[in-house]
Formats: structure tokens, sequence, C-alpha cells
């Protein structure tokens, strides 16, 4: 392998990197030679004086001492001083040479600044996605110790007939269980909550905790003390807290915590018993405020047949995160093993449960929502920034290159008059890298607006942002402008310094070598290939993302404003704070009815986008549906006027009406989708839903499908029943109470602000309350698609630039050069349309070959897109022919330009040129 | 004691053999036998001690050393003295001289003075 590499490599470019060894062995030869010719040099004069041969060559080496000796002698401080040489010499050489270059690039600003801008561009790209990549995939999350041990742990669910659905929650009884496992050295769970408020009412975000979630990531609190297990007992009701650091310092104005310091979050009163070290935020990107023990947390609860079980103890109930330590020498795969074996043994208390655990490492999801594909999307990201960079270093190759050849007159009478080919090859690799690094300079300045930047348009709820200074960005950008320099500066190097280049001295001027016409025919290839690869990714995205915004979302997004309340009497059973001066969604609901802003209000069980909620169903007469766990059938109980707020068109049958009232005979409307499914072929009108087991619901009519989960993926089955007959209710809560906990409003798109505000004034301090407006949330839920296609629609247009720039700049020299030529066929009588075809047809070829290639790469690479594709195929031939269409033209404009130059050639002029 | 009449001879020698290339540039070979003759053979130099001391003094930058052609068309590396050579010969000698005045005055002296 290395001896291939070797003789890979041409004697010129292995030289540069074997000085030393060169060094010393030429130091021996001459030393051996030196000594010799003395030896000889004496024989002679003693044969000369009338000795023998023999007699003479033993006087000699008597005279001389000890042969051996000597040569090791003079050999090691011959070396010596040659490497002391070598040093100095060689800083000295290095010193001029820059100073040389710099001098060279002072006189041509134009040339410097375009290479600088060109690795700016490309540099810049790369810095800012390592940047963010870094902070989200690769760094270590602050203050956790050893985390390469760590692991989340999540739920693997079977799924007949299909492959095992992944979860990133479990049920507390479950978490708890895996935990316990002895598989793990240690292991911890914990909950995320939305909606606790600070004692101002600003909203603050928390994680509830167990005993060992600290001491797991090996966290020593700053003041204070953790939590102990008495505390974090689900039901303990100790009203403990540990709070971060900022908040301790902003919110509670950093008083000692031996003075009993207090705290009230969301209407309850806490002991701040410590504080976590400065920049811990366990194991997400996003600042946590307060850590609570799980003794305190009201998750919810489930009634099923009448009975009321809190959150801890039911399998249904999933929110809970795991995350544990393997033991060191243990593969994944067994720790998995052990730890998910307890799970087959699960009771199924009627739904679905985690038959097994995955391991997976805690910097590749930390998505706190447990998806992934904003980390799928910055890979992509980062292979795309990796191909603009490419790009650029391909245009900044061809600028040094044609400057190289400007300069080869020059270079010719260096290399003739005995000028070392590795110093020049040296001079022109050491030009470029000091260029490329000039442009990472600027790229890591510049990175850090453009990585904030990126970040916001990733993460836009999140509130960390990435440090003004990042020495791994810097290490990381200089490191790659590094590699771009050499990319860039040795090929023309090496093409400018080749030995037949010296015959340039005696060549006609206008016969340039044809090989660095090939190196930049080559050059421009490539970077028309790698251009039309990524503008034909750009427009997959663009498509998917027009497919996605024609999708019929099943509502009307526009001035729709929701509002979810944690029903009142739904968690009395655990609500210990104080439950006089709350309000409740039918409070809402009736006082807004009379709004002037108000175009309609309806109610329902929860709000589109947030929570689903089911029940087991069956359909008598028909077989089960093979659904995935999770996904349905979900149900919603809503007033008469949901459909109609919402703007969800009514398909067949009827809606609910005033006729459909507790007692009267128990209705459901159904989704399209739910009765594709439930009733194959065939009307599901006549027929009823069997609601958990006993209560009848006749279908009586079927709607469009209300897509509010992500954006792209099949929507569920669901089913609604009207909230007047309670249907819903006699299973699941105590008779009065009411199951409404979301409020539908629909306004103008220019009032829904002004009516989140009116809403925030009905609902007291300290309550909890979810207000979405609702085309944000399919603003969010479609982001992924926008994004991608708005990153690499910006990557591709400049890489289209770039390969502007390339085309033209080479084919205006290659223009200049054939001056001459163009001159005699002018005087020879080739009109001026033959000079711009001549001209046009070179320049085209270069750019059809490198379209060519790029379709060909793209049908290759697009298949690595196809997750962020959306019912686009990865060949789609609109796409590829606009993209082609669109290099081509670009291509001709750019050769467009010199052709007519080349038009205007004045013969006389060209010809007297010679 | 060896050791203290070594350096005085090393020192000795190489100012001999810049003084042997002062007028012209001359090889190893050249340069033994121009010491030899001009003494007489009264200074038996080994060739190893003489070519460390022109490799000495080319590691001082006293002489340099270029590989020519000899008189019967060998090749030999030829020793030729440099500006600072000569500063340091004309230096050296001038020292070694009054220094060998000195002794040789008070080795040679007829009587004690009363």
């Amino acid at each position: 392998m290395a001896r291939s590499l070797r003789n890979g490599i041409r004697a010129g470019v292995r030289r540069l990197f074997v000085p030393a060894l060169r060094t010393s062995r030429r130091t021996q030869e001459d030393l051996e030679a030196e000594l010799a010719a003395h030896i000889d040099a004496r024989v002679e004069y003693l044969v000369a004086r009338g000795h023998s041969p023999e007699a003479a060559r033993a006087e000699a080496m008597r005279r001389f001492g000890d042969l051996d000796q000597t040569l090791e002698i003079l050999q090691s401080s011959a070396e010596d001083r040659e490497h002391r040489l070598n040093l100095s010499d060689r800083i000295q050489a290095v010193r001029q040479d820059v100073r040389f270059i710099l001098r060279g690039l002072g006189r041509s600003p134009a040339f410097t600044a375009g290479v600088v801008a060109t690795l700016a561009l490309g540099l810049g790209i790369n810095s800012a996605v390592f940047r963010i990549a870094d902070r989200v995939l690769l760094r270590a999350p602050v203050g956790v110790s050893d985390p390469s041990e760590l692991r989340r742990i999540t739920a693997s669910t079977p799924v007949t007939g299909a492959a095992p659905v992944e979860m990133p929650t479990f049920s507390y009884p479950v978490a708890r269980l895996v935990a316990e496992s002895r598989a793990f050295s240690r292991a911890s769970t914990y909950a995320s909550t939305r909606g606790l408020r600070s004692v101002d009412g600003r909203e603050i975000s928390g994680i509830y905790v167990d005993s060992s979630f600290f001491a797991l990531l090996g966290v020593k609190p700053a003041t204070g003390r953790f939590f102990d297990t008495r505390e974090t007992e689900p039901g303990a009701e100790l009203s403990v807290a540990v709070v971060s650091y900022d908040f301790w310092q902003r919110d509670l104005g950093g008083v000692p915590l031996t003075s009993g310091l207090t705290t009230k979050i969301s209407d309850r009163q806490y002991q701040v018993v410590g504080v976590t070290p400065r920049g811990f935020v366990g194991l997400e990107l996003d600042p946590v405020d307060v850590w609570l023990p799980f003794g305190v947390a009201q998750l919810g609860r489930a009634v099923i047949n009448g009975v009321t079980i809190p959150w801890y103890r039911t399998n249904n109930f999933r929110a809970m995160r795991v995350v544990g330590r393997v033991p060191r020498g243990v593969s994944d795969s067994r720790v998995a093993a052990q730890a998910g074996s307890p799970l087959a043994a699960l009771d199924a208390e009627g739904g679905t449960q985690p038959r097994g655990v995955i391991l997976r490492s805690i910097s590749a999801s930390r998505d706190a929502t447990g998806s992934d594909s904003t980390s799928r999307l910055l890979g992509r990201l980062a292979g795309v920034a990796a191909v603009v960079l490419l790009i650029s270093c391909a245009n900044a190759a061809n600028l040094l290159l044609a400057r190289a050849i400007r300069r080869r007159r020059e270079i010719a009478v260096r290399l003739a008059l005995g000028g070392a080919r590795s110093r020049i090859v040296r001079l022109l690799v050491v030009e470029s890298v000091l260029l490329a690094l000039t442009g990472g300079l600027a790229a890591a300045l510049a990175g850090y607006w453009t990585g904030e930047g990126l970040r916001r348009l990733l993460f836009p709820d999140g509130r960390w942002s990435s440090a003004a200074f990042d020495d791994r960005t810097l290490v990381f950008t200089l490191l790659v402008a590094l590699a771009a320099g050499l990319a860039a500066g040795l090929a023309p190097a090496l093409q400018l310094t080749n030995p037949d280049l010296v015959t340039a001295l005696k060549d006609n001027r206008h016969q340039p070598g044809r090989r660095s016409h090939h190196t930049r025919a080559l050059l421009v290839v490539l970077q028309t290939a790698f251009s039309m690869a990524l503008l034909i990714g750009s427009g997959l995205l663009v498509r998917s993302m027009q497919k996605i915004n024609a999708v019929n979302i099943g509502f009307e997004p526009e001035g729709l404003v929701t509002t979810e309340i944690s029903n009142l009497s739904r968690y009395a059973v655990l609500n210990s704070g104080p439950t006089t001066n709350r309000v409740t969604a039918s409070e809402i609901y009736n006082r807004l009815g009379h709004h002037p802003d108000v175009r309609g209000v309806a109610l329902a069980s929860l709000a589109p986008f947030g929570s689903q909620q089911s029940m087991g169903i069956s359909v008598p007469g028909q077989p089960e549906p093979v659904i995935a766990p999770m996904n349905g059938p979900f149900y919603l109980s809503v007033s008469n006027s949901y459909f109609s707020v919402m703007g969800t068109r009514l398909l067949r049958g009827r809606l609910f009406t005033s006729v459909d009232v507790r007692g009267s005979l128990p209705v459901a409307v159904v989704s399209e989708t739910m009765a594709r499914l439930y009733w194959p072929g065939r009307e599901p009108f006549g027929t009823c839903i069997l609601l958990a087991g006993f209560t009848c619901a006749q279908v009586v009519g079927v709607i469009e499908d209300i897509r509010d989960t992500r954006g792209g993926s099949a929507p569920p089955p669901r089913y609604y029943l009207p909230l007047t007959q309670r249907t819903d209710r006699s299973l699941f809560d105590a008779p009065g109470s009411d199951s409404a906990q979301a409020v539908i409003i629909r306004t103008t798109p220019a009032r829904t602000a002004a009516m989140v505000a009116t809403i925030k004034q009905l609902v007291p301090t300290g309550q909890r309350a979810t207000i979405d407006v609702i085309s944000d949330r399919v603003d969010r839920a479609l982001r992924p698609w926008r994004l991608a296609a708005m990153l690499f629609s910006v990557l591709g247009v400049v890489a289209l630039l770039l390969a502007c720039v390339g085309v033209y700049s080479v084919m205006s020299y290659i223009a200049s050069e054939r001056i001459h030529e163009l001159g005699v066929r002018i005087v020879l009588g080739a009109t001026a349309a033959d000079i711009v075809r001549l001209v046009l047809a070179g320049g085209t070829r270069l750019v059809l070959t490198g379209a060519a290639l790029g379709v060909v790469g793209a049908a290759l690479g697009a298949r690595l897109l196809a997750s962020l594709l959306f019912g686009v195929s990865p060949l789609d031939p609109t796409v590829y022919v606009t993209a082609v269409f669109l290099m081509a033209t670009i291509g001709i404009v750019a050769t467009l330009v010199p052709a007519m130059r080349a038009m205007r050639t004045d013969p006389t002029v060209a010809l007297r040129a010679e | 004691m060896r050791d203290a009449q070594l350096t005085i001879l090393r020192g000795t020698l190489d100012v001999l053999v810049l003084r042997a290339v002062s007028w012209q540039p001359l090889h190893g070979f050249e340069i033994s036998l121009w010491l030899e003759e001009r003494s007489n053979g009264a200074l038996a130099i080994d060739d190893s001690a003489l070519y460390q001391a022109l490799h000495r003094l080319e590691a001082k930058k006293l002489v340099v050393g270029e590989w020519g052609v000899s008189e019967n068309n060998r090749r030999a590396r030829y020793y030729e003295l440099t500006t600072a050579g000569r500063a340091h010969l004309d230096e050296a000698s001038a020292q070694m001289v009054s220094y060998a005045k000195t002794i040789t005055n008070l080795l040679t002296v007829a009587a004690r003075p009363r």
C-alpha cells in the first residue's frame, strides 16, 4: 500500500516530502567520494615516485589513519550542521516566499479578491453548518461527565406484519422497570413539562426528575443539594425545587439558600433546595429553569371503568424519558436485551405495550421531541456544503491556473535558470494556501452570523445560541481552509512546472501547453457537474414543497386560534392547589360568542396539533384493520359548530345537529380514512361503532381528513362524537364533569394576534392554558420541508453562480488565447457568425458534458434525499429537464460574452501581435 | 595534558590549512602535500585530522568546498577561502606569530639578566 502510494506520486512531489533523507544520503556519498579521491591522488603521487601500486596504496591508507572512523565523524557532524542549516534556511525561505507572494497578490487585487471570495463562500457555508452540527450532534452536553457511556433509551413496540415502532417515551411504571434494570450501571427517568409559570406569570421550562438524575449525569450542585428518594416518590407532594444558576441569579437575586429561599411556580410555593452549576441544561439543548421532583408532578390520570388511576400507576400514560449509563466493556445490544427482557411480561392494559428497548447515543438524537428529522436535514446539509466547497475549490483552482498560465514564461525562466522545481511548486501552493486561509478567516468571522441565522432557521423554538467565539469551529474552518488551499493550489502548480513546459520559452506565445487547457476544461466540467447535481437536488425539494402546500389539510388554518385548558374537574382529584378563580373552556366559549372579532366559535375535547385521545372500539360485523400503535383511531368530542368553524367539509351523510342530544340515538361522524379502513368498499351509514364495549354510536356522516400531525404523514383514522350526547363521558368521567378542554375560535387572519391577547386576559395568572395560532402550527409542521427547500435552493444558486463564473473565466481565457487563430480565420473570410459559433461550440461542449455527468450523479445521489421528499420521485423528469435547461442557458450566456468579444477581433491587430 | 596539546595543535592546524588555500583553491591532497613540502616533512599530519579540520572550517564558513576537476582529470573537492576566512586567517596568524615570537624569545634568551 505504502509502496504503491510512493510509486504513484510523481518524483518531484515525493522529493518535497523527504528532504531530510535526501540530504543525509547526499552528504554520505559526497564524503566517500572526497576521501576516495584523496587516497587515489596519494597513490598516484607515490607510484609516480617509484612505489609499486600495492605498496603505494598501503602507504596511503597508513597515512590516512582510520578511514571508517573518520567517515563516521565527518558524517555525523555534517548531519548536525545540515539539520541546523536547513531549519533556519527553511524558515528564511518560507518568510521570503510569503513576502514574495504577498507582493505578487498585492499587484493583482481583483484576482486576490476573487479567489478569497470564492473560497470564503464555500468555507463560510461549511463553517456555519459545522457550528450548528457541532453543537447539536457532536459536542457533549455541558457539565455531564463521561457522556460516551450515556445512552438515551427508547421503547420498541412490535407491530403485526411490520417493523417495530420506536418511541422516545415510556409510562412511569415501565420507565422505572427499565431504569431499575441491572443492565445499566445507573439509570434515571425524567419528563419535561409545558406551561409552568413563574411568579410574574412568565412561562418557564421545567423538568420532572427522579432522585438519581443528577448523580447519573455526574453533576454536583453549585450550592445546596439535589433531591432525595422521598421527595421524588410520585404523590409525595413535598414542595421542593432545584433551580438553574441563571434562574437563581435572575429571578431569585442569587439569595443564599440557607435563608430558606422559596419561590412560587404555577400557584404553588416551593422551597428552593439546590442550584445546578452554571451552563448545565440537562441532556437537551434548551435552557431549563427549574427541576422538580416527580413527587409534585401532576401529569394526568386515566379513568378506567370508572376507577381513577393516577399517571404513575398506568402503563398507558407515556411521557417519561429514560437515560442510563452502560457498564464499560459490555456491548449495547447485550445491555438492551437485558434491560428490555422484563417488558415481555407487561400487562397490556388494553393498549399496545413496548416489548423491548433501543439504546441511542445521547448526542445523535438531541431533538427534545424525539424526532431526528432536523439532525437528518443537518446531515444532508453538511454533505451539500461539502459539495459547494468542492465547487469553490475547483473555481479557485481555475483562477489560480489562469494566473499561473499568464506567469508561465516567468516560471519557465526560473526553471531554466535552475530554480528548483520544488521551490516553484511550493511558491504556488503556499500562495493558494495563503489565499484559502484568508478566505477561511473571513468565513469563520462571517460564520458566526450565518451560523446563528441557520440556528434560528433550524431550531426556531430553541433558546440556546452558539457562542460568539467558538474555537472548535475556528479550528475546523482553518483546517478545511488549509486542505482547500492545498487542493486548489497543487494541481496548477504541478501542471505548470511540468518539464515539458520549459519548452514554453522557445515556444510561440500563442500556443499554450495543451495540458493546461485540458486541466481547466476538466475543472469546468466538474464544477458544472456538481452544480447540476445541486440544482437538481434543490429542484426536487422545491417541488416537494409545492406538493406539500397543495395538500388538502382538511381545514382552513388562516385566522384560527385555539385555546386548550386543563379541565378543572378532571384534575380536581390531583390538584392540591387553590381551585378558585379558574376559567373553563366552556366559559371562554360563552364569553367569546359575542366578541366582534369572532366569526365562529366551537368546543372540542382537545385542540388540533395537541395530544390525541383514543379508546377501545370495534365495529360489529367488521374485521379489525391493522393500524400502527399510537396511530389511532383517535376520537374527538365536538360541539355542533366544530366542523363549520374549522372549515372541514362534509363528504357524505350529515353533520351533528340540534337533534343529537342526550337521550337521543348516539351518533358519530367518521373521517375519510376511518371509513376506508373500517368499511372498505362500502358506506358506513347504518352500522355503528361500539365504544369501549357498551355504547353503540351510529355513523351518520363522513368528513374529509384533518391533517394536524406531521406535515407529510398519512392522516390517522378519526371519529367524532357530539359533546351534547356525552357518549364519551360515561366511560371516563364522574357525572357532571365537562370533557371539553379546547375552544376553537375563527377570526380574520389580521385579528389573530388581538384574539390571542383577548384570550390571555380571560385566563387568570397561574392557570395553565395553551393558546395557539393554528397557521403558526401548520407552518411549524411544514418547516422541515420548507427549510430543506430553502437551504438547498440557496446552495444551489450559489453553486450555479460559481459554475457560471468558472465557465465564463475559462471561455474568455480560451478565446483570448485563440485570438491569433481567430484573426487568421477572419482574414481568410470567416464571418462574425462563424467566429461566435466556433467559440460557443467549445463552451457548450464543456457545459453539456458537465451537465450530463451531473444528471447521472444527481440520479444516484437523490436517493439520499428521499426522506426529505414529498410526493416527488427522486427521478422526477420535470425537475431534471428544467435543471438541464437552466444550466445550458447559463453556460451559453457565460460563453456568449467572450464569443462576442472574439467576433470583434481586429485581424490586423491580432496578426501584428505575432 | 594530552588534551591541551591537542587543542593547540588543532588551532594551529586550522590556521595552516587556511594559509594553504589563501592563494588559490586546493583539494585535500594538495593541501596535505603543501604542508609536507613547506615544512620539509617536519609536520606529519594525519590525513584524517586534515579532513576533520577542513570540514570544521567549512562548517564555520571560513572555507567553501566545491566539486571540481583536478589536473589529471579526476573529480576532487576544492576548498576556497571565504572573506570571513581571510579575516580569520589574518587575525589568527598575526596572533600566532606574536605568540611564537614571545615563546621563542623566552626560550632562546642567552643569559638571565642580573
